[in-house]
C-alpha cells in the first residue's frame, strides 16, 4: 500500500484514510532502529499546556519493548478506546515510558467532552484516562499521549478542551503532547540512515501528500512550453435579415429666400 | 502522436504544485509568527480580488497571496503582513519577477482595537513603493506628502526579496519574518521612548 500511496494510485478517499497514513509511516518506523526516526520524531512532541517537551522522558530510551497498532484499551473505570499506536520504550536504567499516539489526518477528534457522565468522554481525555489507569496497574510511571495532527501550529484549544474535561472529572492535569506530521520530513532529512530505502520512501510519501513545512518551491518546473496554441484565422460571417419594410422616400424641397436685387444692398464699411 | 496535450497537462499540474508550495510558505509563516505571539487576523483566507466570472478568465488566477497578523498583547496598534506577489496583471505597478514582501502598519495610540483595520490594497503596498529587492525597507509616515489621513495608520514600512530566493523555511525566517519583527520592535520601541 505504501508504494501505491507514493505513486498516487489511490483514490482521494483512500488517500485520506488516516489509518493508511499511520500504517505506512509508523509501520516503517517499527522496522528501523528507534534512534533513527522514531525517537527523534517523538522527542519533538511538546505539551503546550505545561510548556515542556517529551524529549526529557525519552532520553535514555534504548529499546522498544512493545509496538502495537490499534490496540483496544478498556480499564473498568474508563470508556473503551482504540489509540492508533502504542509504544513502550525501555530505558537503560530499566524504567519504561509508555507513549500512545492518536494520529489525525483529515479529521478531528472522534468524541468530545460531555457533562452527563463521570468518565472523560473527549477522545484524548478518554485515551489518557485509560493510559494512566492501566499504567498505574503495570507500574509504569511515565506515560504520555501524543496528538499527531497536520497542523503547522499547535491546536492548543483542542488540547485545552481535552485537558479541561479530564481535570474536571479526575482532578489532575493529563500528559497531553502535540506533534505535527510536518515535522517528520526534517527528522528523515537529518537521519544518519539517509541512504536507507525506507527513509527515502517515507520522504517521498510526505512530499506527495504535502505533509511538510515549507521545504520546496517548484518553480523550475514552470517553464515556458516549447509550443503554443496556433492562431486560427478568423472569418466572421452572418446572414443579414432583410426587413420587410422600407423607409418611405419623401421628395426633398427647399424654399429659397428671393435673392436681393443688385443695388439694394452693400457691405457696411 | 502529438504530445501537446500531455505538455499542457504537465504545465497545469506544475502550476498547481507551485501554488501548493506558496501555500506552504504562507502556512509556515503563520507557524513562525505564532511562536512570537503573532496570530493571523483571518483564520484561513489568503486571496482576494479574483473572479469566478466566465468573462474574466485572467482573474481566475491569484495575483497575490497574503497573511495579515496581529499581536494584541505586545503590539496592539500594529498589523503585520507577509505577501507573495505573483503577477501584476491590471495592477498599477509592474513586476519584473514574483516577490515576497514583509510590511507593517502602525496605528495611532488613541485608535481602538476594533477600528484598527486595513483595506485589501495594503497587502500589495510594495508595488507602489520604491524598494530594492534585497531587504532594504521603504517607509511612509504621516509627515510625508503622499500620506493621507484616510489610510488610518500613521507609519508603515515595507521590504521585499525575489520569491526565487525564498525557497524554504530558513530563508523565509531569515529574510522575511525575522527582519519584519525586528523592524516592528525597533519602531515601536522608539515610539514608546518618544511618548
Amino acid at each position: 500500500m505504501l508504494q501505491a500511496m507514493i505513486h498516487g494510485k489511490l483514490t482521494r478517499e483512500e488517500e485520506g484514510l488516516e489509518d493508511l497514513l499511520t500504517s505506512n509511516t509508523f509501520g516503517l518506523m517499527k522496522y528501523l532502529p528507534p534512534k533513527a526516526v522514531l525517537l527523534p520524531f517523538l522527542s519533538l512532541a511538546r505539551d503546550p499546556l505545561r510548556d515542556r517537551s517529551l524529549a526529557s522522558w525519552l532520553q535514555g530510551a534504548v529499546k522498544v519493548e512493545s509496538f502495537r497498532f490499534w490496540n483496544s484499551l478498556e480499564h473498568p473505570d474508563c470508556f473503551r478506546c482504540e489509540p492508533d499506536v502504542h509504544i513502550v520504550f525501555l530505558h537503560d536504567d530499566g524504567a519504561k515510558t509508555w507513549v500512545l499516539i492518536e494520529a489525525k489526518y483529515r479529521s478531528g477528534k472522534s468524541s468530545e467532552a460531555v457533562e452527563d457522565t463521570e468518565r472523560p468522554n473527549d477522545q484524548l481525555a478518554c485515551e489518557f484516562d485509560n493510559l494512566k489507569s492501566i499504567s498505574q496497574q503495570k507500574g509504569i510511571t511515565r506515560h504520555a499521549l501524543v496528538y499527531l495532527t497536520t497542523d503547522y501550529t499547535c491546536p492548543e484549544k483542542e488540547l485545552q478542551e481535552s485537558a479541561d474535561e479530564y481535570e474536571r472529572k479526575r482532578g489532575s492535569i493529563p500528559n497531553l503532547y502535540w506533534l505535527s506530521w510536518r515535522m517528520l520530513y526534517d527528522v528523515l532529512e537529518s537521519a544518519d540512515y539517509s541512504d536507507n530505502g525506507m527513509i527515502e520512501d517515507l520522504k517521498k510519501l510526505l512530499l506527495n501528500l504535502n505533509l511538510t513545512m515549507f521545504r520546496r518551491l517548484r518553480f523550475p518546473e514552470l517553464k515556458r512550453p516549447e509550443w503554443s496554441f496556433e492562431r486560427i484565422p478568423k472569418f466572421w460571417g452572418w446572414r443579414i435579415i432583410r426587413p420587410n419594410w422600407l423607409f418611405k422616400r419623401r421628395e426633398l424641397s427647399w424654399t429659397w429666400a428671393p435673392m436681393p436685387k443688385r443695388g439694394e444692398w452693400y457691405f457696411q464699411k | 502522436m502529438s504530445t501537446q496535450g500531455e505538455e499542457l497537462l504537465k504545465s497545469i499540474r506544475s502550476m498547481r504544485g507551485f501554488f501548493g508550495d506558496v501555500s506552504q510558505l504562507l502556512m509556515t509563516a503563520d507557524g513562525i509568527m505564532s511562536e512570537k505571539s503573532w496570530e493571523p487576523i483571518w483564520a484561513s483566507s489568503c486571496l482576494g480580488d479574483m473572479s469566478y466570472h466566465v468573462s474574466f478568465g485572467h482573474k481566475w488566477m491569484p495575483r497575490e497571496a497574503w497573511r495579515l497578523y496581529k499581536n494584541t498583547e505586545l503590539y496592539p496598534k500594529v498589523i503585520a503582513i507577509v505577501t507573495v506577489f505573483l503577477d501584476d496583471y491590471q495592477r498599477e505597478y509592474n513586476l519584473s519577477e514574483p516577490i515576497v514582501s514583509g510590511s507593517y502598519f502602525v496605528f495611532p495610540e488613541e485608535q481602538t482595537e476594533e477600528t484598527i483595520k486595513l483595506d485589501y490594497w495594503h497587502t500589495r503596498c510594495l508595488g507602489w513603493c520604491k524598494v530594492n529587492l534585497d531587504g532594504t525597507p521603504d517607509s511612509v509616515d504621516n509627515h510625508k506628502p503622499d500620506w493621507k489621513a484616510t489610510y488610518g495608520w500613521e507609519h508603515m514600512e515595507v521590504f521585499g526579496w525575489p520569491l526565487v530566493e525564498i525557497t524554504e523555511e530558513n530563508m523565509l525566517k531569515q529574510r522575511i519574518i525575522d527582519p519584519l519583527l525586528e523592524m516592528i520592535d525597533a519602531y515601536c520601541g522608539t515610539r514608546d521612548v518618544h511618548k
